[in-house]
């Protein structure tokens, strides 16, 4: 009885008024405008030439000719390449270890009254709202001798506490009826795991993976703190150092000046990096939203 | 809820089992065992400095003189490009042969790394072993320091900033406990083992004193903090005069402004027009033996009333309305800014940047000018040297004198195939000579990044000579600007500022900028400055106060 | 909709009443034994989420304890810096800008509680009322987007947009009126930091909304539209319910984030609007104390900003059980 994708208006839904139409087209048009009027400016930005730039001082709106200079020089830094493949590295296993620790974690707390579930329960919790500082932190990764180790910028932050507890939430939707009667049939709970409670989350597993890999994809800090070695350095953190803050140096007041030959990076080459940032975001969503298909649940019950 | 908070950590086990029932006792339910400041401002007496710092014994590169002659305060000017680079340094100063880490800032793109970099491997070549730098983002650096400071855990040679020490808590304590002594290896006559870093300038090297101890090679620079950067091709367009006073600034203002044009006179220029109204940098002696600090003078108030008005009547950029720290030479480049507050060292950037695509572009510095037609000009006296280079502590006494020799090799001044090396790489490969000026090659702009030039520092000399006029001009600007220097009551001592006072710069100058964009009433100020006499600075006042008298400076 | 419906947790048993304290939960029926027997597997599952958590989480955690201390890293450290109770906390609650940054910061949570959290959960609910399915999943990747650009770019963008040199400002000018600057006018701060956050983060927090409405029965609407139930009654009665264990969760979390409202986008527009309304906490506290590097002051800091929250949590949490949701924390 499972219902294949929707892709039309079920047989007992009523077509919607005219208006009601018109006014959700009119509200969906104006928002998907607000994003993508800047995405717009930001891309052509990218591609405009320094003196287009120059000449506008801002972000450009207006296309006056069009040159791909800021992504050829970005990518002629054979460092950027690395970087593409580092990130990749690590957002694979990174998402795949995070996702399999936190669905088992997550799994393991979503039976209330189980051995130690409270204890454990409330020190993930308390995760929201107390950190440790950076200095223990990094006293502890240098101790386990994960310095310079791409597992510096996995394993201090594999596991997400909001993550967890969303998943969690989730599979305490899923009907006990159906748990329950696996387990009367004598199935073990990694089993049960695998054969039911996963294939009944595909939506929030997805979502979570895609927060993870967001998370690992921008994730900067970890490798500018543990990794001196800039050959293992993440591509969030070599665009960074095209970016220059949008607050100057402080040169100015202390009167140090003129370091070498380096050009400022362009507003181009800025919102190249943006774009280039944004990209994989672009690619990712259409297989994390192939999950969200209506009506997994029932269907299982039922079926 | 509204429980004290003290009252309700109390009634929890846990906490007070961390804290101690002694120190609980103490502190009450409110709590005040009294905490160390983070950081106490030192002074160091000039003849103690004098022990403790390379005698200076100045280096002249054989047969190079400047077109334009250096003076005192004015640095020397090269129209063209020495033919000939001579080498300064002819032992290489590595010779363990063991690898040396260092640390440094970079603000531009990430070099490929330690063997895969002709770059490095050429200077490394020279230097007699591999320097392994651990690049690290500019904007991010005070953080990464802060966590390998306070976790010991430090390379070979670190470049710290200056305006990254003011960020650090306890850091003179930092010095001491994780970097070496330099007196023993360049105090006095010693350093003529290191004649590069004894060319340096003795004000330079005094800043590199923490808490009495020499632990920093400075970064030398000019005296000159700032000044007013104005579009003179745009001046030259309108037909109006660079600004002579502050008051011109009002007319400048008003023929220049045009927002359906998109173009505003200003940027920022608060710092700037403090100095035209005769503001010192700091402290300035009264006439009864005291010290006021700049905000308490009633200069400042006059710069602050100039300034609103700027605002007040549209004058300003809104970007820069809206944020003080927006970057200001995109809009400054496109016309939208004719005049704002930058370090000197903008001036050749900004030619870099917008000079290819608006052949009309000219920047110039603006003379330093009073507050009205005919008043007394000052120019601030900038601290000597703002950033450092440390050498990690107990490496033994021959590491630390071949650690000590890569800085001397990195110290060559303008003129040598060493500065050459370190800041534009390998004539051929890195760069090309046309028409006697540095090209960068395609291998260069891939390779090169700032890095040795972290490793000390050394005297300034103008040699962008690249844009039409600059030398010339800027060169003309420090002879004019060497003039007015005002010197502090504490010049030529080493004074660490207290950091309760270097702390309270930022929150006071930020009330400041409210005024001016008319959140705040003018009139506000004279409680701004009381809150910031009780929050430390009349607590900064007694420490300078007991500095500039124990050195006969009142 | 009691959702501690597991009967082995039913069993009523007051925590005074038990006579021997086990281990965390003695207070049961069932012998310790018997329900490690019974739990062992769940335990090995929590396992590897146990280890990373106390390695990276809670041991470093315990470094919080400067918050007590006089803390120098370089004489003393943890161990050895000297314990001066609370003079962290008194120098925190002391500082006369603390009311204003806290209710500033609790003033725009509350604000944004109303204005900003049931924008992603209306959102989601229009995207789910498209009929096409390809038009549905471009939209929704692209109102995703605005979550990947950094506070930086936000502000510049809205900047430019509405800024006194900004495209609208422009358009007046060019038209013979005068200029408009949203991005400086004091008054109407609280809108423009809520109006950036939706924009950057509406699209995202759908997510979980979309992931949530996919879980939902179609089989129920199916019955409803036979019983009668127009669009509305159906999205009030199946939706909304549907929505509601994941919308309480969001937003007890939200609640215990009270605090935090971004410090990136307060930090880059507080000198637009003065600090008069832009200080929040996180922005206070980086003024009077972290920027100086003093780790003790931001420690002290920290521990009261978690304090509250988990307070929060904890009290939302309870009215949530007596509403008779799941909340975040069952008290099983």
């Amino acid at each position: 009885m499972r219902k294949k994708k929707v892709s039309g208006l079920a047989p007992w839904e009523e077509p919607g008024s005219l208006a009601g139409r018109v006014g959700k087209g009119g509200v969906l048009a104006l928002i998907l405008l607000s994003v993508l009027l800047p995405l717009y400016t930001i891309v052509l930005t990218s591609l405009s030439s320094a003196e287009t730039v120059n000449r506008v001082g801002g972000l450009v709106l207006v296309p006056d000719g069009i040159t791909f200079d800021a992504y050829r020089q970005i990518f002629s830094d054979s460092v950027v390449s690395r970087a593409v493949l580092v990130s990749t590295g690590v957002t694979v296993v990174g998402t795949a270890i995070s996702l399999g620790v936190s669905v088992l974690g997550a799994y393991a707390l979503s039976r209330p009254g189980t051995l130690f579930h409270r204890p454990i329960l409330f020190c993930v919790l308390l995760m929201f709202v107390f950190f440790p500082g950076l200095i223990p932190t990094y006293l502890m990764v240098a101790s386990l001798g994960l310095k310079d180790s791409y597992w510096s910028l996995i394993l201090p932050s594999a596991v997400s506490a909001f993550n967890v507890v969303v998943l969690r939430a989730f599979f305490m939707n899923i009907p006990h009826e159906l748990i329950d009667s696996a387990r009367i049939d004598g199935a073990g709970e990694f089993r049960i795991l695998w054969r039911i409670v996963l294939p009944l989350s595909k939506a929030v597993t997805a979502v979570v993976g895609l927060f993870y890999a967001v998370g690992y994809w921008n994730a900067w800090f970890n490798a500018m703190l543990y990794i001196d070695d800039s050959r293992k350095w993440p591509l969030a953190l070599v665009l960074r150092s095209y970016v220059v803050d949008s607050n100057p140096l402080p040169t100015a007041t202390v009167g140090v000046s003129g370091f070498g030959q380096v050009a400022p990076p362009t507003l181009a080459i800025k919102m190249a990096i943006v774009t280039i940032a944004v990209l994989p975001a672009l690619i990712v969503y259409p297989f994390v939203q192939r999950h969200f298909t209506k009506g997994v649940i029932i269907g299982a019950v039922k079926g | 809820m509204s429980q004290p908070p003290g009252g309700f950590l109390t009634s929890r086990r846990g906490f007070l089992g961390l804290v101690g029932a002694g120190a609980l006792a103490a502190a009450g339910l409110t709590g005040c065992a009294a905490k160390k400041d983070v950081s106490k401002g030192t002074a160091v007496a000039a003849d103690k400095l004098a022990g403790l710092v390379p005698t200076r014994v100045p280096f002249r590169v054989p047969g190079l003189s400047p077109d334009l002659p250096a003076a005192e305060f004015v640095e020397p000017g090269f129209l063209t490009r020495p033919a000939t680079m001579i080498q300064a340094v002819a032992a290489k100063p590595i010779t363990s042969g063991k690898q040396v880490t260092a640390m440094t800032p970079l603000w531009g793109t990430i070099p490929p790394g330690l063997g895969e970099n002709s770059y490095f491997d050429a200077v490394n070549e020279r230097l007699g072993g591999a320097v392994r730098f651990n690049i690290s983002d500019g904007n991010t650096y005070v953080d990464k320091l802060t966590t390998l400071l306070a976790s010991g855990d430090v390379p070979d040679m670190i470049q710290i900033p200056g305006w990254n020490i003011d960020s650090i808590a306890h850091f003179t304590e930092a010095a001491h406990k994780l970097f070496a002594d330099l007196s023993p290896y360049l105090a006095g006559e010693a350093a003529k083992e290191f004649p590069l870093l004894a060319n340096y300038d003795t004000a330079a090297w005094t800043y590199g004193v923490f808490g009495g101890v020499l632990h920093g090679i400075p970064w030398q620079n000019a005296p000159y903090p700032f000044a007013t950067l104005v579009r003179k091709d745009i001046l030259d367009e309108f037909g109006l005069p660079m600004p002579a006073s502050a008051d011109d600034l009002l007319t400048l203002g008003k023929e220049l402004t045009d927002p359906r044009k998109k173009r505003w006179a200003f940027g920022d220029m608060d710092q700037e027009l403090q100095r035209a109204f005769g503001v010192p940098r700091e402290w300035r002696k009264q006439p009864d033996g005291t010290l006021i600090y700049k905000y308490e003078t009633p200069e400042f108030l006059q710069s602050i009333e100039l300034m609103t008005k700027l605002f007040e009547l549209g004058y300003v950029h809104p970007d820069i309305v809206a944020n003080a720290f927006a970057d200001h030479k995109e809009p400054f480049g496109s016309g939208q800014i004719v005049m704002y507050k930058d370090g000197l060292g903008a001036i050749h950037e900004l030619f870099g940047r917008f000079l290819p695509g608006n052949p009309k572009f000219d920047v110039r510095a603006v003379d330093p000018y009073p507050a009205h037609a005919g008043g007394k000009v000052i120019v601030w006296r900038n601290e000597p040297a703002g950033m450092f280079c440390f050498i990690k502590k107990d490496l033994g006494d021959a590491r630390t004198r071949e650690l000590l020799g890569i800085a001397n090799w990195c110290s060559a001044p303008y003129g040598t195939q060493e500065y050459d090396m370190v800041n534009n790489g390998v004539e051929g490969k890195h760069f090309t000579l046309k028409d006697g000026q540095v090209q960068q090659t395609p291998l260069g702009r891939k390779e090169f990044a700032p890095t040795y030039m972290f490793l000390s520092g050394r005297p300034g000399a103008i040699t962008e000579n690249q844009y039409p006029g600059y030398v010339e001009t800027y060169h003309a600007w420090q002879t004019t600007a060497s003039k007015y220097l005002e010197s502090d009551p504490f010049v030529g001592l080493r004074v660490e500022r207290p950091s309760k006072m270097a702390a309270l710069v930022k929150p006071t100058e930020d009330k400041m900028r409210e005024i001016f964009r008319g959140k705040r009433p003018i009139s506000e100020w004279a409680q701004i400055v009381k809150d910031w006499q009780e929050q430390g600075g009349n607590e900064a006042r007694e420490f300078y106060m007991n500095v500039a008298r124990e050195n006969g400076r009142l | 909709m009691s959702a501690d419906a597991d009967t082995r947790s039913v069993t009523e048993v007051r925590p005074g009443e038990t006579a021997p304290a086990g281990p965390a939960d003695g207070a049961r029926k069932e012998p310790f034994s018997a329900r490690l027997r019974r739990d062992w597997p769940l335990l090995v599952m929590a396992a590897p989420m146990v280890v990373l958590v106390t390695a990276f989480w809670w041991i470093p955690a315990l470094g919080n304890v400067i918050a007590f201390q006089d803390y120098n890293p370089y004489s003393g450290g943890i161990l050895g810096s000297p314990i001066i109770g609370f003079t962290n906390f008194a120098q925190l609650f002391g500082d006369p800008q603390f009311v204003r940054a806290v209710v500033n910061t609790l003033g725009i949570t509350a604000f944004q509680l109303v204005f900003y959290f049931p924008v992603p959960i209306a959102l989601a609910l229009l995207l789910n009322s498209v009929v096409s399915g390809r038009l549905r999943a471009f939209i929704q990747g692209v109102v995703y987007l605005p979550h990947f650009f950094s506070w930086v770019l936000v502000v510049a963008i809205f900047q430019q947009m509405f800024g006194g040199a900004g495209l609208i400002a422009q358009i007046l000018r060019d038209h013979g009126y005068s200029g408009i600057d949203w991005m400086t006018n004091s008054d109407t701060f609280i809108l423009l930091v809520t109006a950036e956050t939706i924009w950057k983060d509406a699209g995202w927090g759908t997510i979980v909304f979309l992931a949530a409405l996919s879980t939902i029965d179609p089989h129920l609407y199916e019955a409803a539209a036979v019983d009668g139930a127009r669009r509305w009654r159906r999205m009030w009665h199946i939706t909304l319910p549907g929505l509601r264990p994941v919308i309480v969760l969001l937003l007890i979390l939200r609640l215990g984030d009270a605090l935090n409202v971004g410090f990136e986008q307060f930090m880059l527009q507080r000198g637009a609007v003065g600090s008069k309304v832009s200080e929040v906490f996180d922005t206070f506290v980086y003024w009077s104390g972290l920027r100086t590097g003093d780790f003790g002051y931001g420690a002290a800091a920290g521990l009261f900003k978690g304090l509250v929250g988990l307070i929060l949590i904890l009290v939302a949490n309870k009215v949530a059980h007596a509403l008779g949701e799941r909340g975040v924390y069952s008290r099983s």
